[in-house]
């Protein structure tokens, strides 16, 4: 018997050690489900490092505009975040926001992009180490200035790890470009960023 | 007991291996998009050359890799390529557009991106709000047994040329679900600005096509 018994054990012992691996393998790399999601992907630290890859300067200096203004006046003047930015083409892997001017697509259902936001490289521990902004340069020199604020309000938004909502503040899933959205955060939102970083 | 333990472990590392080597780390991340809905259901429906009804017959999430452009806007060197998935339908009946029905309809979307041109560096999944219906949280695609009876209303078109993907024969799509009611349900925002806050009936959208 005791020998078939100290079998049996090594057995049920390795089983649980793979059994471990395994679980912990999985909870390294699942994602949690939640009613309101906000901060997953969110970036490494408070410090927002920034920057522009476009090439074609007028794209780029009608964005930076909004894009400067917003990251200063919204989400470095109003929650913990701190914008750090870079000169044009002077970014690298380990920048937070990449963004530029592009024409993007339609999306799936037919509908216009103003803009969208990805994660493009991601750290061992999950977050995003890198969010690619992009804005549809389209739009370039075609809308208001309220639009403008807007969109780079939403889409700073994403990349710091705000889902849609509408709340009163610049997170709703879809604008009319002809009358855009408020162009601040709300308290919300800042409340959510600053529970965060 | 070498053996036992090769044996378990290939057992259970296997039954999580997927066809794009899930055995990498994942990083689940939405991929978001800011729109400009349409004014109305009948602009929509306007928009999109094919309308039909279907269930979901097959879905891979890893159906294509597209290799980055390291000189291109937002890219560097060492990029990891871009993933597309695709979501097949059989067509159970056709609302608009040159198709048959109990013909296949497949539709293509991206759904990550290697971390790095290294696959060793791990896998980017992204999610869609508009296709939660068809998208588990951790960017898996529900498998049709999951789906089950679920009937689907999809709004297609051909996939643009932009769409880096090279295979023909693919289109891009909208979809809700169709319940037994005849009611749509959209997840994200829907795509159009609604005229009341009634729920759209797929017979509205055959009214729409006319």
């Amino acid at each position: 018997m005791r020998p078939l018994r100290g079998r049996f054990k090594r057995v049920i012992t390795s089983v649980a050690v793979v059994l471990a691996i395994v679980i912990a393998g999985t909870a390294v790399t699942a994602t949690p489900a939640s009613a309101h999601y906000f901060g997953l992907t969110k970036m490494d630290d408070s410090r927002v490092d920034f920057g522009s890859d476009e090439d074609v300067n007028d794209h780029f200096l009608f964005w930076n505009h909004f894009v400067h203004y917003q990251m200063t006046d919204q989400y470095d003047a109003r929650t913990d975040l701190s914008g750090v930015e870079q000169c044009r083409h002077c970014w690298n892997d380990g920048t937070d926001i990449v963004w530029f001017a592009f024409p993007i697509p339609n999306a799936s259902n037919g509908s216009r992009v103003l803009g969208d936001w990805s994660c493009r490289s991601f750290t061992l521990s999950g977050k995003c180490d890198r969010g690619r902004l992009r804005f549809n340069e389209g739009l370039t020199r075609a809308i208001s200035g309220a639009a403008g604020f807007a969109i780079t309000c939403h889409e700073i938004g994403h990349a710091t790890g705000a889902e849609h909502y509408s709340d009163g503040g610049c997170m709703p899933a879809s604008m009319n470009v002809n009358a855009p959205f408020t162009n601040v955060l709300s308290r919300h939102h800042i409340d959510h960023i600053n529970s965060q970083y | 007991m070498r053996k036992w333990i090769a044996v378990a472990a290939l057992v259970l590392l296997g039954g999580c291996a997927g066809p794009a080597g899930d055995d990498s780390a994942v990083a689940v991340s939405p991929y978001q998009t800011l729109t400009v809905p349409f004014d109305s259901l009948e602009d929509f429906v306007t928009e999109r050359p094919i309308i039909v009804t279907g269930k979901v017959v097959a879905a891979d999430d890893s159906a294509y890799e597209v290799p980055v452009d390291p000189a291109g806007e937002g890219n560097v060197a060492g990029e990891g390529a871009e993933i597309y998935g695709t979501v097949s339908f059989t067509v159970d009946s056709v609302i608009k557009g040159d198709v048959k029905p109990g013909s296949t309809l497949t539709i293509v979307y991206i759904s990550g991106k290697w971390n790095k041109a290294d696959k060793k560096g791990g896998r980017i999944a992204y999610t869609h709000e508009d296709m939660a219906n068809v998208q588990r949280a951790d960017a898996k695609l529900k498998s049709p047994a999951e789906l089950g009876d679920t009937t689907f209303a999809i709004f297609a078109a051909p996939k643009p040329p932009t769409l880096p993907v090279g295979a023909d024969g693919l289109y891009v799509a909208g979809i809700a679900t169709v319940d037994g009611a005849g009611r749509l349900g959209f997840t994200g925002e829907p795509p159009f600005v609604a005229a009341t806050t009634t729920a759209v009936k797929l017979a509205d959208v055959k009214a729409a096509a006319g």
